[in-house]
């Protein structure tokens, strides 16, 4: 019998392997979360099942994430959200539920049983199905729901779609309260066949004809007359397959707007229900992301044309967008500054620039920005040189100089920095560039002297408002209540008015100085200053009240036993004395008689301290201070026995 | 407490044996068929009193009163008549109620310039007093009410001790004049009358001791500190005889003073008795 092993090596080896498995063993142990937890802009109580991997958490397991609030929806409304699915190593996998509500209530609960019921008006949405590693398989459902008194009133849209392997399959089926539309995909999830929208009163009301992923025709009514566009008449070669989406809307209307047929709408019908379809497609993707897979799309297909641009048009373009991007910008910063619409009023060159701007943007920017539109939904190249050229420039090229009518009527050539050398008739990207270069460099002259007038008037701005403000401060400084300065003494007074006078003398020599950055400067100093005086000012106004206050603290009651009464008694006189006599007639004198702005705060504090030492005092052993305080005179040296000295200096 | 039973043992064998002694000496004495005045005498009093607080309710009276009367040599301020230590403890009640209680050693002087008995005698006395003070608007009202034990002696060599009590009740008003209430640098008047009766073997018809009416003003220099003068009419019957009496006018100066000498953490509050 000898099962175990009896080498001390052998055992050392094998208890090293199993703290090894035992350690990976409790690496790998699932672990559960409950709480409060937030995933993008939702916030909610979540329940999830998770392990660490290095430094990774890795969903795994059931994950239910939600969000009610009673109080919330008996107060105004509640929304609501509530999430469940399942995770395999990080990727969603299994069925999925996402619920999402928007409710009130009319408070009005019945008690069944022992519950509470409390029925709920509002719009609830609804997505289920099967996840793959993430992406959707089987058949999902999308419904929104209006729900009145918890019974369901109404559906607003829904949406089934077969998938296999995240891709459509089959037929689909997209509705609203109008109609439906009913589609059917290829194999590889390419639009085919007649995708129709059927009217909730049955009858046909718009086809859209796809072969191969081609959109062939549309064929719809507008106010009861049909009509029948052409849209992809041609097999474009080379071709590319992209998503039906917002991009692909535009590019079907701007093909199907083509010179040759009349316009038509495409923003109601299926374009619409696509739209919305992809919106709550959209929305789910984006709680998914937050939970680290982003493979969740409606994934219909299409084809559309293509044509490439070479690697020099392509820089040219990506130029073009950037250049375009910070011209719109600055434009729309001129535009839609107020101080430069109130100048405009009074200064003609302003005026004459701000039109300038305006030209410029309506003549150059407004099409370049649907360049940068097309080259955000990814497009561009879906449109021939020529077609991107008539959709940018319906009246053809502008030219370079454009005639400015300002408010007033009058009208002015302007022609920017090399405006005379631009060529924005030739063909393709470099033209489109050129207009970019002109208007930016167009705006930044403009900027120059604009930027000066605006600066210039900034500052004026500053004055007035620095102004303002001292205007302000110097009558609420003056502001006493007569009985309030009936109180105070004649040195209290002699001190206050000198504060009064100073501040006029401060306030005229300030309005003697010449414009410029050092009467700014002058402005904000004198603020603070007028600060600094007004709280002074309000510290002398205080000493009546505040002497009266000491006065009490500084009272003992005596019982006499003679009179049987109880007596006031003054005690450490020398002290009340000492503030009395000799500080407070010391700071007031240096307020009537050299009060400047550098002082004024250390004083102001000066007073406050003083003050706040003697309520101190009045509880400290003071009987050394007292001795030495005897026939003291000196302010100086008071300050230095009330320990505030430094606070003078 | 051993002395005061000794004391008070002396004091009631010194009772007995007056007593029998003052009868003697009332004897033979005959009621005027009216109450006879005698010519006011004028007398002038130096008053010193203390009340120095020892604890929150308890005080040490103090008071030495130097009292002179005329003679016929010097007429008006006189010559030394008594000198009185009145000591006491005092028990503050309430801010309005006092008690206390003391002894007296009071020093008299013979007065009478053709006497050739002894020139002093000492005269003992146990007091204690009631006192009641009220609020009257600005002013302040006291009733005060004394009994003072007192045994006195003839200046005649060997004389003996007498026993009588005597029941004081004063009424005195303090109004201040210049402030309304009675404060440091108040100026007061002090409107008194006291009636001083006594009783005891050896008072046969003279009860009415003392009556005193008197008019003082006072100011008070610190809640520690105040003065008073103040002129005073008496008159009462003399022991000797109930028919006849005697009067005075008295000048009276008076200082008051009322240290504390308790350290400053227990004079905390200074006012609240009844904590």
């Amino acid at each position: 019998m000898n099962i175990l092993p009896t080498r001390p090596g052998t055992i050392l080896r094998l208890t090293c392997w199993t703290l090894f498995f035992q350690t990976a063993f409790y690496g790998q142990q699932i672990k559960e979360f409950s709480g409060e937890r937030s995933f993008g802009t939702y916030q909610g109580q979540a329940e999830y099942e998770y392990r660490i991997e290095g430094i990774d958490t890795i969903l795994e397991g059931g994950f239910t994430f939600q969000k009610s609030n009673l109080n919330a929806l008996l107060r105004d409304n509640d929304s609501t959200f509530y999430i469940a699915g399942e995770f395999k190593g990080g990727v969603p996998q299994g069925n999925w539920t996402f619920q999402f509500g928007e409710f009130y209530s009319d408070s009005v609960a019945q008690v069944t049983g022992f519950q509470y019921r409390l029925n709920v008006t509002g719009i609830s949405q609804e997505a289920k199905g099967f996840l793959d590693q993430g992406k959707p398989d089987g058949t999902w459902k999308i419904s929104q729901k209006k729900i009145k008194d918890s019974q369901v009133l109404d559906t607003l849209f829904f949406s089934e779609i077969n998938f296999l392997d995240g891709v459509p399959q089959q037929s689909f089926t997209v509705g609203n309260a109008q109609g439906t539309l009913v589609g059917r995909f290829l194999r590889n999830g390419l639009a085919h066949d007649t995708w129709s929208l059927f009217s909730n009163e049955a009858y046909n009301v718009e086809n859209w004809f796809f072969t191969d992923g081609w959109l062939e025709k549309i064929e719809a009514n507008t106010d009861g007359v049909p009509f029948t566009i052409g849209v992809f008449n041609n097999r474009f070669n080379p071709s590319k397959i992209m998503a039906l989406d917002k991009g692909y809307s535009t590019l079907v209307s701007i093909y199907a707007n083509h010179p040759s047929s009349s316009a038509i709408d495409l923003s109601t019908g299926i374009n619409e229900l696509l739209v919305q379809n992809s919106s709550n497609y959209k929305k789910i993707e984006e709680i998914l992301s937050e939970l680290g897979s982003n493979e969740f799309l409606e994934g219909f297909k299409v084809k559309a044309p293509y044509f490439p641009l070479d690697s020099i048009s392509r820089k040219e373009l990506n130029t073009t967008v950037n250049l375009t991007a910070r011209a719109i910008e600055t434009s729309k910063g001129f535009l839609e500054n107020t101080r430069l619409n109130l100048i405009k009023r009074s200064d003609e060159e302003a005026n004459t620039l701000y039109h300038t701007i305006a030209a410029l943007d309506s003549s150059f920017l407004r099409p370049l920005g649907a360049l940068m539109e097309l080259e955000n939904l990814g497009i561009t190249e879906s449109l021939s040189e020529e077609m991107l050229s008539n959709y940018l420039f319906p009246k053809g090229r502008p030219s370079p100089q454009l005639v400015i009518v300002d408010d007033n009527g009058n009208a002015k050539d302007f022609l920017g920095p090399g405006g005379d050398l631009v060529d924005f008739e030739a063909e393709g990207m470099p033209a489109y560039l050129a207009i970019a270069e002109y208007v930016s460099q167009s705006l930044e002259q403009i900027k120059v002297t604009l930027g000066q007038k605006l600066e210039d008037d900034k500052q004026q701005q500053e004055f007035v408002l620095l102004e303002e403000q001292m205007i302000a401060q110097v009558n609420a400084m003056n502001q006493f209540p007569d009985s309030t300065l009936q109180r105070l003494s004649k040195m209290e007074r002699r001190a206050l008015d000198n504060i009064k006078s100073k501040t006029e003398a401060l306030l005229s020599e300030y309005a003697e100085m010449p414009t410029g950055d050092e009467k700014l400067n002058r402005a904000r100093m004198l603020i603070s200053c007028l600060l600094d005086f007004d709280a002074l000012s309000q510290q002398i106004v205080k000493l009546p009240l505040r002497s009266e206050e000491l006065r009490e603290k500084y009272t003992d009651a005596v019982f006499n036993p003679f009179t049987a009464t109880i007596m006031d008694e003054s005690v450490k006189k020398r002290i009340t004395s000492a503030y009395n006599n000799v500080l407070v007639p010391y700071m007031l004198e240096k307020v009537e008689k050299e009060l400047n702005c550098e002082d004024a705060k250390g004083l102001q504090l000066l007073f406050q301290k003083s003050f706040e030492r003697m309520v101190e005092l009045r509880e400290e052993d003071t009987s050394k201070m007292e001795r030495k305080l005897r026939k003291e005179r000196n302010p100086k040296v008071v300050l230095q026995l009330f320990n505030l000295k430094a606070l003078e200096e | 407490m051993e002395n005061v039973y000794k004391n008070l043992l002396i004091i009631l064998l010194l009772l007995t044996i007056s007593s029998c002694g003052m009868l003697r000496a009332q004897e033979g004495e005959v009621l005027p068929e009216e109450s006879k005045f005698k010519d006011p005498k004028t007398r002038v009093w130096f008053n010193t009193y203390g009340a120095i607080r020892i604890s929150k309710r308890l005080y040490w009276d103090a008071q030495t009163h130097f009292r002179f009367e005329e003679t016929e040599n010097t007429p008006f301020i006189g010559q030394i008549g008594q000198v009185y230590n009145r000591h006491a403890l005092g028990y503050l009640y309430s801010k309005n109620i006092n008690f206390s209680l003391g002894g007296v050693l009071r020093v008299n002087f013979n007065t009478d310039e053709s006497s050739d008995d002894r020139n002093v005698v000492p005269e003992w006395r146990i007091w204690h007093q009631y006192q009641f003070a009220q609020p009257v608007y600005s002013a302040m009202i006291y009733h005060r009410i004394r009994i003072e034990h007192r045994w006195t002696q003839g200046f005649e060599e060997n004389s003996e001790y007498i026993f009588r009590n005597r029941w004081r009740y004063l009424f005195r008003a303090k109004i201040p004049l210049n402030s309304h209430k009675l404060e440091t640098g108040t100026i007061y008047v002090s409107p008194e009358a006291e009636v001083i009766m006594q009783s005891g073997k050896a008072v046969v018809g003279s009860v009415m001791e003392d009556l005193r009416l008197t008019t003082t003003l006072g100011y008070i220099l610190t809640p520690r500190l105040k003065i008073a003068a103040g002129l005073m009419y008496s008159q009462g019957q003399t022991l000797e005889n109930a028919g006849n009496f005697k009067q005075n006018w008295t000048m009276r100066f008076h200082v008051y003073f009322s240290p504390d000498i308790r350290k400053v953490k227990n004079k905390l509050p200074a006012i609240h008795f009844t904590d």
